[in-house]
């Protein structure tokens, strides 16, 4: 019986939705591509190219749960990749240890964002802008925006087993954990409560700061292992290879169902929002619509999904608001 | 006590901030101290600011600068913000216009934003001539080192023999909206239909020229979709890189032509491999030595006419106020080393 209940209600759910739009999508594709598009080597190539994407907006997802946003987290990125690619380049090192030391600085840089968060008490927006200007023009002082490559055999090197696994491979590693933390463990229940209303989490005796530092420093963490990923594909560090896509990592999160409003929002649609902004972004070179159109397809195609999605999901509240009625 | 903490972090973020700019306000005094000793030897003093100094592009750049004042027995020295920035560049040249300098040479990082500075140099009797920024308003000169025709034409032309005339090709730009690359973008659509009609654009121009892991997917994608698709043409220096990163992951090096703008130390593992066929830019040593060339001559009081040209560097267009000088480099895995950055 419960099983029962809880089926129907994951039908009436938003995910339920997306997957729909999702699906229809990825059918419509193949079918205007001739079955192109749902070959094993695109959709894995499509998954390889938003893997690093995806990563970042798992972390997004979590700050966004807890009530906050998060704009500085391509600049916390762009850091990390400068680092590990400087680390690489004089020290050599290994994958275990360009992890390490990638997810190790966006979590330390993820706890200053944290500190000031919990501190200053003004919009996470505008404290996450500041920090994302004051990295960036640290950055490009310290740099001159020149860009690092020629990274040793053991990185440079790509199979096709080695980039399914830094790429996709991470991806759903780095999925799972935030599932398991969301909905296991004592801080996941904590990064809800702070979200629905931090006040309250506080007087039950949640360490409000407690929470920012694990939710920034994570978001952090993701931030440096999205940035070492891009750097794998595209063989280059550079403080500019992230700027700029900020609003892409985004809206794969909102479109996932969260609410910006905090205390809501779930692993299983955020990946269905990184599914859809992937399928989009591939399918409109694979149908071959043109680049001067591609905004447009784009925006309209989202725009008009989640019309449907919106209407569905107004219209089953109302069905449950009257049957609790009748009831 | 909380009051206490946030107020500590302003006032630290402020106090950074600050020192920041106050830091780059110091060396550009640095630099003006340096001119006044320069200027009792009675040679002519051209000062040459670049986008952003430290940076290898501008290390080249400097080291043709140098060889000009060596052969011309002049002070022309090398100077600029430490971010690529033109507000800095504008306290740059108002530095240099109150010492006193013969002639300013500059490669504007925002050519709206420098107008005005430099128009006041010229007021002041200074020679301005600027290079990378056609038809500067504000300067005497400005100095091109390649015509975008035959730059585009040359690029064109070499992508249709390595690929033997025929099949699909894709053209990349930084984006949709960057003047130049979409000129050259133009042409080389032009050009290839009236001189390789086999050769198809597979789709319209794709902006991601500036962003090799965009370019990189875009050509994965392009492969699967185009199956005669055999070249690349890439306009932004990240183009090239994203494209022959892919070419290499999906084994296809030697079966499809990349061609387009890089640098040469980023582009150097790729021709090595022979994933990017060659490279296309123009040497920005040769970019310091013209610039510094024509202020020598404006000083001279010789004018700039048809039969005016730089010695070593072919025939000068002269259109209005820009010069344009048919110098490209063309970079391969034989000679990228020689160029230095």
């Amino acid at each position: 019986m419960t099983n029962k209940s809880a089926k129907s209600k994951y039908i009436k759910s938003y995910e339920f939705m997306l997957l729909c739009v999702v699906v229809i999508l990825a059918a419509v594709l193949a079918a205007i591509t001739g079955g192109k598009s749902i070959k094993p080597n695109n959709i894995v190539d499509l998954l390889t190219s938003y893997s690093a994407y995806g990563v970042i907006a798992v972390g997004c997802l979590f700050v966004i749960i807890s009530g906050g946003i998060d704009i500085s987290f391509m600049a916390v990125g762009a850091v990390a990749q400068y680092l590990v690619a400087l680390f690489m380049l004089n020290m050599g090192g290994n994958f275990i240890a360009v992890y390490l030391i990638s997810a190790i600085v966006g979590a330390l840089l993820g706890f200053i964002n944290a500190v000031l968060v919990n501190r200053l008490r003004v919009p996470t927006l505008i404290i996450t802008i500041a920090t994302m200007n004051i990295i960036y023009g640290l950055m490009m002082r310290l740099t001159s925006g020149v860009r690092l490559h020629g990274f040793p055999a053991w990185f440079a090197q790509k199979t096709k087993v080695s980039l399914f696994a830094v790429s996709v491979g991470t991806l759903l590693a780095v999925l799972a954990a935030a599932w398991y933390i969301l909905k296991k463990t004592k801080m996941g229940r904590k990064v809800y409560a702070v979200g629905g209303n931090a006040e309250a989490a506080r007087r039950c005796g949640v360490s409000v700061l407690q929470v920012h530092l694990f939710v920034y420093g994570f978001a952090g963490a993701t931030a440096g292992i999205g940035a070492l990923i891009k750097c794998y594909l595209s063989q280059q560090a550079s403080i500019e290879a992230l700027y700029g896509n900020e609003m892409d990592v985004l809206a794969m999160v909102v479109l996932g169902g969260v609410a910006l409003s905090g205390g809501k929002g779930s692993v299983s649609g955020t990946f269905l929002g990184i599914l859809l902004v992937a399928l989009l972004s591939n399918g409109m070179i694979l149908v071959g619509v043109s680049s001067y159109w591609e905004d447009l397809v784009i925006g309209a195609v989202i725009l008009i999904s989640f019309c449907v999605t919106g209407w569905r999901v107004l219209a089953s509240k109302r069905e449950e608001r009257k049957g609790g009625a009748a009831e | 006590m909380k009051k206490a903490l946030s107020l500590l972090i302003t006032l630290l973020m402020v106090v950074g901030l600050a020192a920041c700019s106050s830091s780059g306000g110091s060396g550009d005094e640095g630099d003006a101290g340096k001119k006044e000793s320069g200027k009792s030897d009675g040679k002519y003093e051209i000062a040459v600011v670049v986008k952003v100094v430290g940076i290898d592009y501008f290390s080249v750049f400097e080291k043709g600068v140098e060889k000009f004042a060596e052969e011309h027995d002049v002070n022309a020295y090398v100077t600029g913000p430490s971010t690529a920035d033109a507000a800095e560049q504008v306290n740059i040249i108002e530095d240099l216009i109150n010492s006193g300098v013969d002639a300013i040479c500059v490669v504007p990082n925002d050519a709206t934003v420098l107008e005005s500075v430099l128009q006041s140099a010229k007021d002041k009797g200074i020679v301005v001539v600027t290079t990378e920024s056609p038809g500067q308003v504000g300067a005497d000169y400005d100095v091109e080192m390649i015509i975008n025709d035959a730059f585009a034409e040359l690029i064109a032309e070499d992508a249709a023999k390595a690929c033997g005339g025929s099949g699909e090709y894709a053209l990349y730009v930084g984006s949709l909206t960057v003047p130049l690359h979409n000129a050259w973008a133009d042409h080389v659509e032009e050009y290839l239909a009236e001189k390789y009609p086999d050769m198809k654009l597979c789709t319209d121009r794709i902006a991601c020229g500036e962003d090799s892991a965009l370019a990189r997917e875009t050509t994965l994608d392009l492969l699967k979709t185009y199956s005669d698709l055999n070249c690349f043409i890439c306009f932004g220096s990240q183009g090239p890189i994203g494209a022959a990163e892919a070419l290499t992951e999906e084994d296809m090096i030697g079966k499809a032509t990349v061609v387009g703008n890089i640098i040469p130390s980023e582009g150097a593992a790729h021709l090595e491999s022979g994933a990017i066929t060659t490279g296309y830019l123009w040497n920005p040593a040769d970019s310091g030595y013209a610039s510094c060339y024509i202020a020598e001559e404006l000083l001279k009081g010789n004018k700039i006419d048809s039969s005016f040209s730089i010695p070593d560097m072919g025939d000068v267009a002269i259109e209005d106020t820009t010069l344009w000088i048919d110098n490209p480099i063309t970079i391969t895995a034989d000679n990228w080393k020689e160029f230095g950055f």
